[in-house]
């Protein structure tokens, strides 16, 4: 009894809580100075999307559509036709990315790896509509990030 | 007798397959090549099953069931032996199936699934076929074949024309053309619905859709006058292609060309999106609502009787019902569907289109007689059917005015010169009536007198006749009347003619139609002279050519473009003078806008809901596709509307299931058809004493505003200025034949074209077939013509 009063009184508990506080004072912090600083990415990490090319500079997407068919928010949106050469290629390749969730099953349903789920995060909308990637900003962000792609990819596939 | 399958006992009749039985049972037995309308060819072994005794496994397409045997078809031996054949055909099968269309919908890859191994073993090279081109209808990647023949076995046995053909052997199997040209066969489409891998597909639809994106909507044809059933697949309210629906009565599983590729029309740039009227001199697209406006100020100044309703024999039921509600409530008594007719007589009461028995007993026929009638490429579903009856040795007969192709073989044919055509059938009779004199199971039919008296035959008794007369007395018969002879200044005669020997041989007749709901319109009174339900009509009015001729105030024009008329240059010189002319379309022509104050927008039958009544008298409904086209309506809709917009107190309610009880109240309870009245028959024949008539009717990719403007069918078509002419004729005009040109007059106007010499052509008679704008603005069809040296 009288030990419960001693202890409150000279806040004993308090104490006990700022210990910790101050122990963690001199621990290697574990927050980042971001952006300044990065946490580390998977090799699987789902960020923007990207549609890729072969090195040739052939887009790689045929139009199978089976991303649009497994997309769970039905955030693609895709029309093909026939090119001159006889081949299936789209016309409209839109992601809606107020509607897209980032699962990867697009990634995962692609039979020539031509969607992927690139490591970049950081992105912002200013007007309305600029929610929607259209085919020409896919390919665009597939080219410029082609490299880091195909190492993440290759460590996938490992 | 009884088999056990699976351990489990089945009834069968004799003759029958184990695949037959099991599929009547629902037990899954893979196949490929084996498809219950085609001929047994066993020639993929996926249908491998276990017979018990047997120690090899036995394809169960081709076993007949035997009695009290034992079969397994999920045995391990049957289960190996598919499993194994599934890996051998796979060994050159392209594993393409994301950019193939039948992706989704495909044997081969359901059967691969189901009966295929997970990995593949094959490490060598796979095969490759080079593609033909094989026509602008069917796209072919022959790679992605698994030679299960189907194709080649539908074109012997249910096309009739033998166009596939297996070439080389073993590896180098190829299903390819025999001579590299294009299928020209008029149901050819129907090779891509029983083809079970992607080899071919539908050209118009290549590459644009996957099909599990599809929605399906029931349909009915809107071409000939048979109503094939159909389903349109329809992606993002856009009809996406057209396949057949299974009705065993009319279509089986088969689909015309023309039905399956029109779909194409409905996005073609002749579109009407907004109503467009003639301000000031000037086309401008109005509102629906200023539309309405204009059309009550002006009818409302049109004089009593100075107006005519056209309606086309294309449009539904409903349509056509309010069509003349709405007319004959404003008083206008003008209307008319039969614009692509030549002549009318007063008693126009028997040309009523219909056929004596259903589509689907003309397999069953022992002997038919087609009159100039070019069954296959106007009416191919019903050429399909007298295929079947010709393969069940029936006799068919033709008298024609051109050699037409037919996906059968005829027993005799008579070719004559069109002018002759009332003649022969005169002479036929007479012979007939010689040799029914002592038949006491006509009761006592006498030729109508107005026959007798007023025509005589040539007097020939061929002995051609002579064989169509004894065939034609066979039990079970019919006498086919071409639709072609619409144009024909004698189709009345022709008719009651073709009536005449058809009571005399106690056979059946048809009078078969180019429109798909001809019959609708008779029905729901789009005549001068009937009112709904065949009633007869108190204030008769003008027919077609009447209204024509008449010159009147103001033209209604529904759903028809001008060539559809056969009085093409006397309408447009009428519309010309016309006050008001208000047309009803989903296309126009920027040439035929200018005879119009004011076209509204019309939905497609793809775009709305309606009913057609078809030859043999089946009521078909459907529902609509899709949407209207931008701000284009429906055809009741509109009707409706304007019924409102002229008459104020209206107790009726307007959806369109009103319309619809009122049009079965009205019409199809009180069932009643037109038969030929013998008593008060007047006819006449026009003497035309030309030497040289033309003929040829119409393309059958051109023969209403749908199939006319669809891209594809419309590569099929031929649309070159060629004429033909036989040699004789050509000698007689001392036209040199090696110029291959040659100028063609009709009245003013004339025409540089290709000659072709052909002697399938009768003689005195030049062959054109209308199949562009040109032809029509040369003249009419069955009038006089002259042929002079380049």
């Amino acid at each position: 009894m009288i030990k419960r009063y001693i202890k409150s009184f000279f806040l004993y508990e308090l104490l006990l809580g700022m210990k910790v506080t101050f122990l963690n004072m001199f621990k290697k912090k574990i927050t980042l100075n971001y952006p300044h600083e990065k946490a580390p990415q998977s090799s699987r990490f789902r960020g923007l999307h990207a549609l890729r090319r072969y090195p040739s500079g052939e887009e790689r997407c045929i139009g199978c559509k089976l991303c649009e068919a497994v997309c769970p928010a039905l955030a693609i949106t895709i029309d093909t036709e026939e090119r001159n050469d006889g081949t299936r290629r789209t016309t409209k390749y839109d992601i809606d990315l107020f509607k897209c969730i980032f699962c990867g099953f697009c990634e995962e349903a692609c039979p020539v790896d031509a969607i992927v789920e690139t490591r970049i995060f950081e992105y912002h909308f200013e007007e309305r509509g600029e929610n929607i990637l259209k085919k020409s900003d896919l390919l665009k962000i597939g080219d410029r990030y082609e490299e880091e792609i195909a190492a993440d990819q290759a460590a996938k596939a490992e | 007798m009884k088999i056990k399958i699976n351990n489990k006992e089945y009834l069968f009749e004799k003759g029958e397959t184990v695949i037959q039985i099991a599929d009547r049972n629902g037990i899954h037995i893979p196949r490929f090549c084996y498809h219950s309308k085609l001929s047994i060819a066993a020639n993929c072994r996926m249908c491998l099953i276990e017979q018990v005794g047997v120690n090899k496994p036995q394809p169960a397409c081709s076993t007949p069931a035997i009695e009290n045997q034992e079969y397994f078809t999920n045995s391990k031996l049957a289960q190996d032996s598919q499993k194994n054949t599934m890996e051998f055909l796979l060994i050159n099968h392209p594993l393409d199936c994301p950019v193939c269309d039948q992706g989704g919908m495909c044997e081969l890859q359901d059967q691969a699934f189901m009966h295929g191994r997970v990995k593949s073993r094959y490490v060598d090279e796979k095969r490759v076929v080079i593609d033909y081109k094989i026509g602008p209808l069917i796209k072919t990647n022959m790679t992605r074949c698994i030679h299960c023949t189907r194709c080649v076995r539908y074109g012997e046995e249910i096309a009739g024309i033998k166009e596939f053909g297996a070439i080389g052997r073993g590896e180098n199997l190829e299903i390819r053309t025999y001579l590299s040209s294009a299928i020209n066969s008029p149901m050819s489409g129907n090779m891509i619905d029983i083809c079970p891998v992607g080899a071919l597909n539908a050209a118009p639809s290549h590459m644009k859709g996957r099909t599990w994106e599809l929605e399906e909507v029931k349909s009915i044809s809107p071409h000939d006058c048979v109503g094939s059933n159909m389903s349109v697949h329809v992606l993002d309210n856009d009809v996406f292609r057209v396949v057949p629906l299974e009705n065993n009565n009319i279509n089986e599983i088969w689909l015309s060309d023309r039905d399956r590729f029109s779909y194409e029309a409905i996005s073609h740039n002749e579109r009407l999106k907004k109503p467009i009227a003639k301000i000031g001199g000037r086309y401008e697209e109005i509102e629906w609502e200023q539309a309405f406006e204009i059309i009550k100020k002006n009818i409302d100044e049109t004089k009593f009787g100075m107006s005519a309703g056209f309606i086309s024999a294309n449009s539904t039921i409903e349509e056509q019902y309010l069509f003349q509600k709405w007319l004959r409530e404003i008083n206008i008594n003008n209307i008319d569907h039969r614009v692509s007719q030549n002549f009318f007589s007063k008693a126009d009461d028997n040309l009523f289109p219909k056929i004596d028995i259903p589509i689907k007993d003309i397999e069953k026929i022992n002997s038919i007689l087609l009159i100039d009638s070019n069954v296959t490429y106007d009416q191919p579903i019903l050429s399909h059917k007298i295929r079947k009856a010709y393969l069940n040795n029936a006799k068919i007969n033709t008298i024609q005015t051109f050699n037409y192709k037919y996906n059968f073989s005829t027993n005799e044919s008579l070719l004559i010169n069109p002018n002759l055509l009332a003649e022969i059938l005169i002479d036929t009779i007479e012979y007939l009536s010689v040799i029914t004199i002592n038949d006491k199971t006509l009761n006592n039919f006498s030729i109508p007198e107005e026959i007798k008296n007023n025509f005589k035959g040539k007097g020939l008794t061929d002995k051609k006749i002579k064989q169509f007369c004894s065939d034609l007395l066979f039990d079970n018969s019919l006498i086919l009347l071409g639709s072609n002879l619409k144009n024909h200044q004698d189709y009345e005669l022709l008719k009651i003619l073709t009536n005449i020997i058809s009571i005399l041989t106690k056979s059946n007749k048809g009078f078969l139609g180019d429109k798909c709901n001809e019959a609708g319109a008779w029905l729901t009174g789009c005549l001068p002279n009937k009112a709904v339900g065949l009633k007869d009509q108190k204030n008769v009015g003008l027919n077609v050519y009447e209204s024509i001729k008449a010159e009147l105030d103001s033209y209604i024009i529904y759903n028809l473009d001008l060539i559809d008329f056969y009085h093409y240059s006397d309408l447009k010189k009428s519309l010309n003078e016309a006050n008001f002319v208000l047309g009803f379309n989903s296309f126009i022509s920027d040439e035929d806008l200018n005879y119009y104050d004011l076209v509204l927008p019309l939905a497609t039958v793809f775009e709305s809901p309606g009913t057609f009544v078809n030859i043999e008298g089946e009521w078909q409904s459907f529902a609509n596709s899709c949407k209207p086209f931008y701000l284009s309506k429906e055809g009741w809709k509109i009707l409706t509307k304007l019924r409102l917009v002229f008459e104020k107190e209206i107790n009726n309610k307007f959806e369109y299931i009103d319309i619809i009880n009122e049009v079965d109240a009205e019409i199809r309870k009180n069932k009643e058809i037109l038969d030929i009245n013998f008593e008060n028959l007047k006819v006449q024949k026009i003497e035309s004493n030309t030497n040289l008539i033309r003929s040829g009717g119409y393309s059958n990719y051109f023969s209403d505003n749908i199939v006319r403007r669809a891209f594809s069918l419309n590569k099929v078509n031929n649309n070159k200025n060629t004429v033909s002419i036989n040699k004789k004729t050509l000698e007689q005009n001392n036209i040199d034949i090696e110029k291959n040109k040659v100028i063609v007059k009709q009245g003013e106007k004339s025409l540089l074209a290709e000659l072709i010499v052909d002697e399938n052509v009768s003689d005195n008679c030049v062959f054109i077939v209308n199949s562009n704008k040109e032809h029509y603005e040369l003249g009419k069809q069955y009038q006089q013509i002259k042929i002079e040296n380049v």
